[in-house]
Protein backbone atom coordinates (compact mmCIF):
# COMPACT_ATOMS: atom_id res chain seq x y z
CA UNK A 1 0.00 0.00 0.00
CA UNK A 2 1.41 3.23 -1.13
CA UNK A 3 2.32 5.86 1.88
CA UNK A 4 0.43 8.60 0.60
CA UNK A 5 -3.17 6.27 0.61
CA UNK A 6 -2.26 5.12 3.92
CA UNK A 7 -1.63 8.71 4.93
CA UNK A 8 -4.79 10.14 3.13
CA UNK A 9 -6.63 7.40 4.86
CA UNK A 10 -5.21 8.27 8.46
CA UNK A 11 -6.25 11.62 7.67
CA UNK A 12 -9.38 11.08 6.80
CA UNK A 13 -10.02 9.34 9.90
CA UNK A 14 -8.48 11.95 11.91
CA UNK A 15 -10.63 14.41 10.64
CA UNK A 16 -14.24 12.10 10.75
CA UNK A 17 -13.24 10.90 14.45
CA UNK A 18 -12.75 14.80 15.45
CA UNK A 19 -15.94 15.89 14.01
CA UNK A 20 -17.97 12.96 15.82
CA UNK A 21 -16.39 13.45 18.59
CA UNK A 22 -16.82 16.95 18.89
CA UNK A 23 -20.45 17.12 18.28
CA UNK A 24 -21.07 13.30 19.81
CA UNK A 25 -22.10 11.97 16.43
CA UNK A 26 -19.90 9.24 15.87
CA UNK A 27 -17.19 9.62 13.20
CA UNK A 28 -18.42 6.85 10.97
CA UNK A 29 -21.57 9.01 9.64
CA UNK A 30 -18.86 11.15 8.10
CA UNK A 31 -16.29 8.18 7.22
CA UNK A 32 -18.61 6.08 5.39
CA UNK A 33 -19.90 8.60 2.51
CA UNK A 34 -16.60 9.91 2.10
CA UNK A 35 -14.96 6.86 2.16
CA UNK A 36 -17.42 5.90 -0.60
CA UNK A 37 -17.04 8.91 -2.96
CA UNK A 38 -13.60 9.29 -2.65
CA UNK A 39 -12.07 5.86 -3.13
CA UNK A 40 -13.41 3.40 -5.80
CA UNK A 41 -14.46 0.50 -3.18
CA UNK A 42 -17.93 -1.36 -3.21
CA UNK A 43 -20.14 0.19 0.38
CA UNK A 44 -19.72 -3.03 1.68
CA UNK A 45 -16.12 -2.26 2.12
CA UNK A 46 -16.94 1.14 3.83
CA UNK A 47 -20.06 -0.35 6.03
CA UNK A 48 -17.38 -2.87 7.69
CA UNK A 49 -14.65 -0.38 8.30
CA UNK A 50 -17.33 1.89 9.66
CA UNK A 51 -18.29 -0.84 11.62
CA UNK A 52 -14.91 -1.28 13.22
CA UNK A 53 -13.93 2.61 13.79
CA UNK A 54 -17.29 2.37 16.24
CA UNK A 55 -15.65 -0.43 17.92
CA UNK A 56 -13.02 1.61 18.11
CA UNK A 57 -13.98 4.63 19.83
CA UNK A 58 -16.55 3.03 21.84
CA UNK A 59 -14.25 0.77 23.41
CA UNK A 60 -11.75 3.62 24.36
CA UNK A 61 -14.78 5.90 25.37
CA UNK A 62 -16.46 3.42 27.68
CA UNK A 63 -13.18 3.07 29.41
CA UNK A 64 -13.41 6.38 30.79
CA UNK A 65 -17.37 6.61 31.27
CA UNK A 66 -17.62 3.53 33.17
CA UNK A 67 -15.35 5.03 35.67
CA UNK A 68 -17.55 8.29 35.60
CA UNK A 69 -20.19 5.88 36.69
CA UNK A 70 -21.77 7.45 33.88
CA UNK A 71 -22.76 3.64 32.11
CA UNK A 72 -25.88 1.85 32.95
CA UNK A 73 -24.42 -1.80 33.19
CA UNK A 74 -27.27 -3.60 33.54
CA UNK A 75 -29.88 -1.44 31.36
CA UNK A 76 -27.12 -1.60 28.42
CA UNK A 77 -27.10 -5.39 28.86
CA UNK A 78 -30.62 -5.97 28.51
CA UNK A 79 -31.07 -3.33 25.23
CA UNK A 80 -27.88 -4.96 23.79
CA UNK A 81 -29.41 -7.90 23.10
CA UNK A 82 -32.18 -5.82 20.61
CA UNK A 83 -28.87 -4.04 19.73
CA UNK A 84 -26.69 -6.85 18.43
CA UNK A 85 -30.22 -9.16 17.12
CA UNK A 86 -30.47 -5.93 15.08
CA UNK A 87 -26.79 -5.27 13.59
CA UNK A 88 -27.38 -9.07 12.55
CA UNK A 89 -30.29 -8.76 10.73
CA UNK A 90 -28.97 -5.11 9.48
CA UNK A 91 -25.56 -6.31 7.90
CA UNK A 92 -27.54 -9.69 6.87
CA UNK A 93 -30.18 -7.40 4.82
CA UNK A 94 -27.26 -5.82 2.86
CA UNK A 95 -26.32 -8.50 0.95
CA UNK A 96 -30.01 -8.39 -0.53
CA UNK A 97 -29.93 -5.04 -1.29
CA UNK A 98 -28.61 -3.36 -4.31
CA UNK A 99 -25.20 -1.06 -3.86
CA UNK A 100 -27.30 1.92 -5.26
CA UNK A 101 -29.73 1.63 -3.02
CA UNK A 102 -28.05 1.01 0.26
CA UNK A 103 -26.24 4.53 -1.55
CA UNK A 104 -29.67 6.01 -1.37
CA UNK A 105 -30.59 4.85 1.83
CA UNK A 106 -27.68 6.06 3.53
CA UNK A 107 -27.94 9.34 1.36
CA UNK A 108 -31.36 10.14 2.90
CA UNK A 109 -29.99 8.85 7.15
CA UNK A 110 -27.85 11.72 6.01
CA UNK A 111 -30.11 14.40 5.15
CA UNK A 112 -32.04 13.32 7.96
CA UNK A 113 -29.33 13.65 10.93
CA UNK A 114 -28.92 17.06 9.14
CA UNK A 115 -32.18 18.19 9.41
CA UNK A 116 -32.13 16.85 13.33
CA UNK A 117 -29.12 18.81 14.03
CA UNK A 118 -30.82 21.55 12.58
CA UNK A 119 -33.26 21.33 15.13
CA UNK A 120 -30.96 20.37 18.23
CA UNK A 121 -29.87 23.25 20.93
CA UNK A 122 -25.94 23.02 20.82
CA UNK A 123 -24.15 21.46 23.41
CA UNK A 124 -23.80 24.07 25.96
CA UNK A 125 -27.43 23.87 26.64
CA UNK A 126 -26.89 20.22 27.65
CA UNK A 127 -25.78 18.66 31.19
CA UNK A 128 -22.55 19.83 32.40
CA UNK A 129 -22.49 18.53 35.64
CA UNK A 130 -20.19 15.69 36.44
CA UNK A 131 -23.10 13.80 38.66
CA UNK A 132 -25.90 11.68 38.23
CA UNK A 133 -29.48 12.55 39.12
CA UNK A 134 -31.95 9.38 40.33
CA UNK A 135 -33.77 7.78 37.98
CA UNK A 136 -36.05 5.01 37.69
CA UNK A 137 -35.84 3.08 34.32
CA UNK A 138 -39.04 2.73 32.73
CA UNK A 139 -40.83 0.92 28.91
CA UNK A 140 -38.28 -1.81 29.27
CA UNK A 141 -40.06 -3.76 26.67
CA UNK A 142 -40.44 -0.35 24.17
CA UNK A 143 -36.38 -0.35 24.97
CA UNK A 144 -35.63 -3.54 23.51
CA UNK A 145 -37.49 -2.87 20.62
CA UNK A 146 -36.44 0.54 19.40
CA UNK A 147 -32.99 -1.06 20.12
CA UNK A 148 -33.59 -3.61 17.90
CA UNK A 149 -34.01 -1.02 14.82
CA UNK A 150 -31.03 1.06 16.46
CA UNK A 151 -28.53 -1.76 15.79
CA UNK A 152 -30.52 -2.67 12.31
CA UNK A 153 -29.22 1.05 11.14
CA UNK A 154 -26.04 0.16 12.40
CA UNK A 155 -25.22 -2.76 10.91
CA UNK A 156 -27.14 -1.67 7.61
CA UNK A 157 -25.45 1.42 7.31
CA UNK A 158 -22.29 0.99 9.81
CA UNK A 159 -22.66 3.75 12.09
CA UNK A 160 -23.11 3.61 15.56
CA UNK A 161 -26.93 3.77 16.43
CA UNK A 162 -26.11 7.00 19.13
CA UNK A 163 -28.57 8.95 17.40
CA UNK A 164 -31.78 6.48 17.73
CA UNK A 165 -30.42 5.25 21.50
CA UNK A 166 -30.00 8.47 23.09
CA UNK A 167 -33.15 9.93 22.21
CA UNK A 168 -34.86 6.17 23.30
CA UNK A 169 -33.66 6.17 26.40
CA UNK A 170 -33.64 9.96 27.28
CA UNK A 171 -37.06 10.79 26.23
CA UNK A 172 -39.30 7.17 26.34
CA UNK A 173 -37.08 5.65 29.41
CA UNK A 174 -36.67 8.51 31.53
CA UNK A 175 -32.83 8.07 31.77
CA UNK A 176 -30.87 11.35 32.30
CA UNK A 177 -29.07 12.48 29.11
CA UNK A 178 -25.46 12.05 29.83
CA UNK A 179 -26.09 8.46 31.33
CA UNK A 180 -28.24 7.94 28.24
CA UNK A 181 -25.39 8.44 25.70
CA UNK A 182 -22.89 6.71 27.87
CA UNK A 183 -24.61 3.68 27.65
CA UNK A 184 -25.40 3.68 24.13
CA UNK A 185 -21.70 4.23 23.45
CA UNK A 186 -21.30 1.23 25.82
CA UNK A 187 -23.87 -0.66 23.98
CA UNK A 188 -22.28 0.15 20.43
CA UNK A 189 -19.38 -1.61 20.72
CA UNK A 190 -20.76 -4.90 21.51
CA UNK A 191 -23.27 -3.97 18.31
CA UNK A 192 -20.69 -2.84 16.16
CA UNK A 193 -18.65 -5.72 16.56
CA UNK A 194 -21.67 -8.43 15.68
CA UNK A 195 -22.57 -6.51 12.27
CA UNK A 196 -18.38 -6.15 11.36
CA UNK A 197 -17.77 -9.93 12.15
CA UNK A 198 -20.53 -10.56 9.30
CA UNK A 199 -18.61 -8.35 7.04
CA UNK A 200 -15.62 -9.59 7.84
CA UNK A 201 -16.79 -13.63 7.23
CA UNK A 202 -18.04 -12.34 3.90
CA UNK A 203 -15.08 -10.66 2.80
CA UNK A 204 -16.15 -7.14 2.77
CA UNK A 205 -13.19 -6.02 5.44
CA UNK A 206 -10.19 -4.75 3.40
CA UNK A 207 -7.34 -4.76 6.20
CA UNK A 208 -5.17 -2.50 4.94
CA UNK A 209 -7.80 0.17 3.98
CA UNK A 210 -9.63 -0.21 7.64
CA UNK A 211 -6.60 -0.34 10.10
CA UNK A 212 -5.23 3.24 8.83
CA UNK A 213 -8.69 4.31 9.24
CA UNK A 214 -8.83 3.27 12.41
CA UNK A 215 -6.04 4.45 13.86
CA UNK A 216 -6.93 7.87 12.85
CA UNK A 217 -10.66 7.77 14.06
CA UNK A 218 -8.85 6.96 17.78
CA UNK A 219 -6.53 10.07 17.28
CA UNK A 220 -9.21 12.01 16.08
CA UNK A 221 -11.69 11.06 18.83
CA UNK A 222 -9.11 11.96 21.61
CA UNK A 223 -8.37 15.68 19.87
CA UNK A 224 -11.62 15.82 19.31
CA UNK A 225 -12.80 15.40 22.99
CA UNK A 226 -10.18 17.73 24.10
CA UNK A 227 -11.25 20.57 21.56
CA UNK A 228 -14.65 20.30 22.82
CA UNK A 229 -13.97 22.18 25.82
CA UNK A 230 -12.27 25.17 23.46
CA UNK A 231 -14.26 25.65 20.37
CA UNK A 232 -17.26 27.29 20.28
CA UNK A 233 -20.29 24.04 19.85
CA UNK A 234 -23.06 26.40 17.53
CA UNK A 235 -19.77 27.27 15.34
CA UNK A 236 -18.70 23.36 14.85
CA UNK A 237 -22.69 22.02 14.81
CA UNK A 238 -23.47 24.88 11.67
CA UNK A 239 -20.08 23.34 9.69
CA UNK A 240 -21.45 20.04 10.54
CA UNK A 241 -24.95 20.01 9.16
CA UNK A 242 -23.68 21.96 6.18
CA UNK A 243 -20.97 19.40 5.61
CA UNK A 244 -24.10 16.53 5.81
CA UNK A 245 -26.42 18.00 3.83
CA UNK A 246 -23.06 18.46 1.05
CA UNK A 247 -22.77 14.23 1.27
CA UNK A 248 -25.97 13.70 1.35
CA UNK A 249 -26.81 15.69 -1.58
CA UNK A 250 -23.35 13.60 -3.17
CA UNK A 251 -24.60 10.29 -1.97
CA UNK A 252 -27.86 10.91 -3.45
CA UNK A 253 -26.21 11.63 -6.52
CA UNK A 254 -24.19 8.45 -6.59
CA UNK A 255 -27.30 6.48 -5.96
CA UNK A 256 -29.27 7.89 -9.21
CA UNK A 257 -25.95 7.11 -11.43
CA UNK A 258 -24.51 10.75 -11.69
CA UNK A 259 -20.49 10.27 -11.79
CA UNK A 260 -18.66 12.11 -8.63
CA UNK A 261 -15.35 13.46 -10.13
CA UNK A 262 -12.12 13.21 -7.61
CA UNK A 263 -11.92 9.63 -7.09
CA UNK A 264 -8.47 8.71 -5.10
CA UNK A 265 -7.49 5.52 -7.09
CA UNK A 266 -5.32 2.78 -4.69
CA UNK B 1 -30.10 3.83 38.42
CA UNK B 2 -29.38 0.11 39.50
CA UNK B 3 -25.64 -0.18 40.83
CA UNK B 4 -22.91 -2.64 39.78
CA UNK B 5 -19.97 -3.73 41.86
CA UNK B 6 -16.83 -1.81 41.39
CA UNK B 7 -14.88 -4.62 40.75
CA UNK B 8 -16.78 -5.39 37.83
CA UNK B 9 -17.03 -1.81 36.43
CA UNK B 10 -13.14 -1.56 36.47
CA UNK B 11 -12.66 -5.40 35.32
CA UNK B 12 -14.88 -4.37 32.14
CA UNK B 13 -13.13 -0.85 32.03
CA UNK B 14 -9.84 -2.96 31.90
CA UNK B 15 -10.94 -4.84 29.07
CA UNK B 16 -12.41 -2.27 26.91
CA UNK B 17 -9.25 0.13 27.60
CA UNK B 18 -6.78 -2.80 27.42
CA UNK B 19 -8.01 -4.32 24.54
CA UNK B 20 -8.20 -0.90 22.43
CA UNK B 21 -4.96 0.13 23.57
CA UNK B 22 -3.44 -2.94 22.67
CA UNK B 23 -4.80 -3.23 19.09
CA UNK B 24 -4.41 0.01 18.48
CA UNK B 25 -0.43 -0.38 19.19
CA UNK B 26 -0.17 -3.48 16.93
CA UNK B 27 -2.05 -1.32 14.12
CA UNK B 28 0.89 1.07 14.70
CA UNK B 29 3.13 -1.36 14.17
CA UNK B 30 1.78 -3.13 11.36
CA UNK B 31 1.41 0.00 9.43
CA UNK B 32 4.94 1.47 9.85
CA UNK B 33 5.93 -2.77 8.71
CA UNK B 34 3.77 -2.72 5.96
CA UNK B 35 5.36 0.72 4.81
CA UNK B 36 9.16 -0.07 5.71
CA UNK B 37 8.47 -3.41 3.52
CA UNK B 38 8.13 -2.15 -0.06
CA UNK B 39 8.38 -5.04 -2.02
CA UNK B 40 5.34 -5.99 -0.21
CA UNK B 41 2.57 -6.46 -3.15
CA UNK B 42 -1.09 -3.92 -2.20
CA UNK B 43 -3.32 -6.10 -0.22
CA UNK B 44 -6.92 -4.72 -1.13
CA UNK B 45 -8.86 -7.99 -1.25
CA UNK B 46 -10.73 -9.72 1.62
CA UNK B 47 -8.60 -10.86 4.86
CA UNK B 48 -7.00 -13.89 5.08
CA UNK B 49 -8.34 -16.96 6.03
CA UNK B 50 -7.72 -17.42 10.19
CA UNK B 51 -5.69 -20.99 9.37
CA UNK B 52 -3.47 -19.17 7.19
CA UNK B 53 -3.11 -15.80 9.39
CA UNK B 54 -1.22 -17.70 12.27
CA UNK B 55 1.23 -18.62 9.84
CA UNK B 56 1.97 -15.58 8.10
CA UNK B 57 2.17 -13.73 11.63
CA UNK B 58 4.96 -16.51 12.30
CA UNK B 59 6.57 -15.17 8.83
CA UNK B 60 6.08 -11.52 9.36
CA UNK B 61 3.80 -10.39 7.28
CA UNK B 62 2.61 -6.68 8.25
CA UNK B 63 -0.55 -7.59 7.06
CA UNK B 64 -1.35 -10.05 9.07
CA UNK B 65 -0.43 -8.10 12.20
CA UNK B 66 -3.29 -5.86 10.57
CA UNK B 67 -5.80 -8.01 10.50
CA UNK B 68 -4.90 -9.48 14.26
CA UNK B 69 -5.01 -6.32 15.45
CA UNK B 70 -8.57 -5.30 14.22
CA UNK B 71 -9.68 -9.23 15.07
CA UNK B 72 -8.43 -8.64 18.70
CA UNK B 73 -10.25 -5.29 18.12
CA UNK B 74 -13.47 -6.89 17.45
CA UNK B 75 -12.89 -9.32 20.13
CA UNK B 76 -12.85 -6.68 22.75
CA UNK B 77 -16.51 -6.15 23.63
CA UNK B 78 -17.10 -9.66 23.08
CA UNK B 79 -14.99 -10.19 26.00
CA UNK B 80 -16.73 -7.70 27.92
CA UNK B 81 -19.80 -9.48 27.48
CA UNK B 82 -18.33 -12.29 28.71
CA UNK B 83 -16.39 -10.98 31.55
CA UNK B 84 -19.64 -9.42 32.67
CA UNK B 85 -21.68 -13.10 32.19
CA UNK B 86 -18.87 -14.74 34.28
CA UNK B 87 -19.01 -11.94 37.44
CA UNK B 88 -22.80 -11.96 37.44
CA UNK B 89 -22.85 -15.50 37.86
CA UNK B 90 -20.25 -15.33 40.24
CA UNK B 91 -22.46 -13.40 42.59
CA UNK B 92 -25.35 -15.07 42.02
CA UNK B 93 -27.59 -12.81 39.56
CA UNK B 94 -28.10 -15.65 36.99
CA UNK B 95 -30.66 -13.76 34.42
CA UNK B 96 -28.32 -11.24 34.58
CA UNK B 97 -26.14 -13.88 33.53
CA UNK B 98 -27.97 -15.65 31.10
CA UNK B 99 -28.60 -12.67 28.97
CA UNK B 100 -24.72 -12.27 28.73
CA UNK B 101 -24.85 -15.69 27.53
CA UNK B 102 -27.51 -14.87 25.13
CA UNK B 103 -25.98 -11.95 23.52
CA UNK B 104 -22.54 -14.26 22.92
CA UNK B 105 -24.40 -16.79 21.81
CA UNK B 106 -26.55 -14.94 19.48
CA UNK B 107 -23.16 -13.37 17.44
CA UNK B 108 -21.02 -16.81 17.53
CA UNK B 109 -23.89 -18.92 16.27
CA UNK B 110 -24.97 -16.41 13.31
CA UNK B 111 -20.66 -16.09 12.50
CA UNK B 112 -20.47 -19.71 12.52
CA UNK B 113 -23.37 -20.10 10.23
CA UNK B 114 -22.60 -17.92 7.90
CA UNK B 115 -18.70 -18.69 7.74
CA UNK B 116 -17.51 -19.39 4.47
CA UNK B 117 -20.28 -17.79 2.74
Amino acid sequence: MPLPLVLFLIVLGLLAGMFGALLGLGGSVLLVPLLVLLLPFPIQTAIAAGLVCVIATSSAAAGVYLQRGWVDVRLGMLLELGTVTGALTGASLVLLLPEDLLKGIFGGFLLLAAVLMLRRPPHEAEELTDTVPDYRVRNRPLGIGVSYLAGSVSGLLGIGGGPIQVPLMYLGMGVPLKVSAATSNFIMGVTAAAGALLYYNRGSLVVAVTAPLVLGVLVGAQLGSRLARRVRSRLVQLLLILVLFALAGLMLAEALGFTIPGQVTP
Amino acid sequence: MSTVSPALIRWIARVLRWGSYLSAALLLLGLVWMLLASDLPPQVGPPMPLGFLASQLAEGNPYAVLQFALLLLLATPLLRVAVAGISFWVKGERHRSLLSLAVLAVILLTVFLTAGR
